[in-house]
């Protein structure tokens, strides 16, 4: 079991290594000087020089990378061009918004998913079955921000339900400390509507078709040959050996989610990550672009790896063949 | 009664998708708009015989726009497609063949792939290296979706070079190359069109939201994302704009989504 762990969390560590080797390469391997696009068109040469100078922009490629993989473990993630804040001050800031809404997400989606397609086998060909099956499948190629479009139109504009935008109201320091927790979840509200949908019905789809090849193997058809009520086969046995699939979908599918963030992000205007990046790549800001593909990365290699340790604590199979 | 059924499945999104296809391939070709074309004084008009989908700000018919934008949005999504099955095709055959070392290297490098949120990693790259052409959208993409297709080949070459036909190649003595690409290949044909069908649905949604960001395909040129991205500042007033390519997306994503699981399906029953 502890080599099991101590092995993942090795090729964990060196993913991020790669990692961060990657997006350094990309990002100074592009053409155009980052210098020269965080100032005006009126500086000399020597204005820029001495700008490349003070990022060290003007070292050798490989000192760069040495210097970056020394600061960014040292928590020194350099300054934003745009705004000349410190990046690991705005990540700080944009990351635990991102945070929320992603794990909420992950929350609604594990249940909700999971649930439905539980309901779905034991009603097998219903019209219960047949119509989930038809609205997983339309809100399988759903564009989310097009339905985050759809939702504000609906739901903020004509019918004024729910706000359309960031995170708190700004009369949020007045209201009662439950008046805060109601408008938190409000601002949520649709955000987290728009993004969960998609992804409940790709989690409500995968264990549908998990657990329908779980129902033909041997243990299902000795627990039925021992009488035991198709309820309770269902939730019992074969919901156990489904957690797995769960857990590893919910691992391989968060690089998807963290990716629909940044469009969310951008149309609710939800001051995270994915806002983040966008801005900053209209701005051209390359160390917060490098920061925050970092960041998300590490975060990615992180969630799989809690998945598959996951994994390895509901199955002994996986902990005891390693 | 039950096959009708499931050729119902086949036919209904193939047709719908022959269809999308001709109309934006060909109607561009008989309208003489272009979708540049404007006319200020004609600004904001909802849908009407005139303009089927209505106008923009600029008011450029966005019938004609939505046909033009169609053809970017699909062919951006065919040919990215096209792009990433040309590496990771090879690759997962090479890293499966190959096994020892070079199936643990390559597996990593996949692995790393697979450790950045594609998203994230698509809008650096757009920020650095600025794409401004079409094209440029199609490889970023396709350099960026490759990863599941090769894993897909690699562990089925992986079980299919333990099968005896590929162990009776090696015995005649036939070269790494020729079994790898006329035997392994060929039984490989089915799981790679099927994974490609579903892809082209997912490549149409990441462009179209590289678009709608304003990262992908830049105006004046039309696509369905782009097309969205201008309606979505007057989502009151005209919803037409953004709603027209909306709905073509997902008809379309569905259509390849449907078509690509019943493949899946009937596959595995065969």
């Amino acid at each position: 079991m502890l080599n099991y762990f101590i092995k993942k969390l090795l090729s964990g560590i060196l993913l991020v290594i790669g990692v961060s080797v990657v997006t350094f390469y990309i990002l100074r391997l592009g053409p155009g000087n980052p210098a020269a696009a965080a100032f005006d068109p009126n500086s000399t040469r020597h204005d820029v020089s001495q700008v490349n100078h003070l990022y060290g922009l003007d070292k050798p490629l490989l000192a760069q990378f040495g210097e970056w993989m020394k600061n960014i473990f040292r928590g020194h993630w350099g300054y934003s061009y745009a705004s000349h804040r410190k990046v690991a001050e705005i990540i700080r800031e944009t990351l635990p918004n991102t945070l929320i809404l992603t794990a909420s997400v992950l929350f609604v989606q594990v249940v909700f998913g999971t649930w439905l397609g539980l309901v779905q086998v034991s009603k097998t060909n219903s019209l219960f079955d047949k119509s989930i099956n038809w609205l997983t499948l339309a809100l399988y190629g759903l564009p989310v921000f097009w339905l985050a479009l759809v939702f504000i139109l609906i739901f903020s504009h004509k019918l004024g339900w729910l706000p359309s935008s960031q995170i708190v109201s700004f009369y949020y320091k007045d209201l009662s400390w439950l008046g805060r927790i109601m408008d938190r979840l409000r601002h949520l509200a649709l955000p987290l509507l728009s993004m969960s949908l998609v992804s409940i019905a790709v989690m409500a789809r995968y264990v549908k078709a998990s657990l329908k090849e779980i129902m033909q193997q041997d243990f299902i058809v000795a627990a039925r040959a021992r009488g035991l009520s198709e309820r309770r086969i269902l939730y019992k046995h074969a919901l156990r050996n489904v957690l797995i699939p769960v857990a590893t979908l919910t691992g391989q599918y968060f690089p998807a989610l963290v990716g629909s963030s940044v469009v969310i992000e951008l149309v609710y205007s939800w001051p995270g990550m994915g806002r983040l990046i966008v801005l900053s790549t209209f701005a051209r800001d390359y160390p917060v672009i490098i920061a925050c593909t970092f960041v998300m990365s590490v975060f990615v290699v992180m969630g799989n790896l809690f998945a598959d340790f996951l994994v390895a604590c509901i199955d002994p199979r996986i902990r005891l063949e390693a | 009664m039950n096959s009708i059924k499931k050729n119902m499945k086949l036919t209904i999104p193939a047709f719908l998708l022959i269809f999308v296809s001709i109309c934006v391939i060909f109607m561009p070709m008989l309208l003489p708009e272009k979708p540049s074309d404007q006319s200020l004084d004609e600004a904001y008009q909802s849908p009407s015989k005139m303009h089927f989908f209505g106008t923009d700000k600029f008011g450029r018919d966005l019938f004609i726009r939505f046909l033009h934008g169609g053809r970017i949005s699909l062919s951006v999504g065919l040919l990215s497609v096209l792009f990433a099955l040309a590496i990771g095709v090879p690759f997962g055959l090479l890293s499966g063949y190959k096994g020892g070392f070079v199936d643990t290297t390559m597996s990593w490098i996949l692995n790393l792939f697979m450790a950045f949120p594609q998203f994230f990693l698509l809008l650096a790259i757009v920020a650095i290296f600025e794409p401004n052409s079409v094209w440029w959208i199609v490889i970023v993409i396709g350099a960026l979706s490759w990863m599941d297709i090769a894993r897909i080949v690699r562990n089925e070459t992986l079980s299919l070079k333990e099968r005896e036909f590929i162990s009776a190649c090696r015995i005649v003595g036939l070269s790494k190359k020729r079994i790898l690409f006329r035997h392994v290949l060929p039984n490989l044909a089915v799981p790679i069109l099927v994974y490609a069908t579903l892809m082209v649905g997912n490549v149409i949604l990441i462009e179209s939201s590289l678009s709608f960001i304003g990262l992908g395909v830049q105006p004046p040129t039309p696509s369905w994302g782009n097309i969205i991205n201008e309606g979505r500042d007057v989502l009151l007033s005209g919803w037409w704009i953004s709603a027209f390519p909306g709905l073509a997306i997902v008809a379309t994503v569905l259509a390849v989504n449907i078509f690509g699981e019943e493949m899946q399906r009937m596959n595995v029953i065969r």
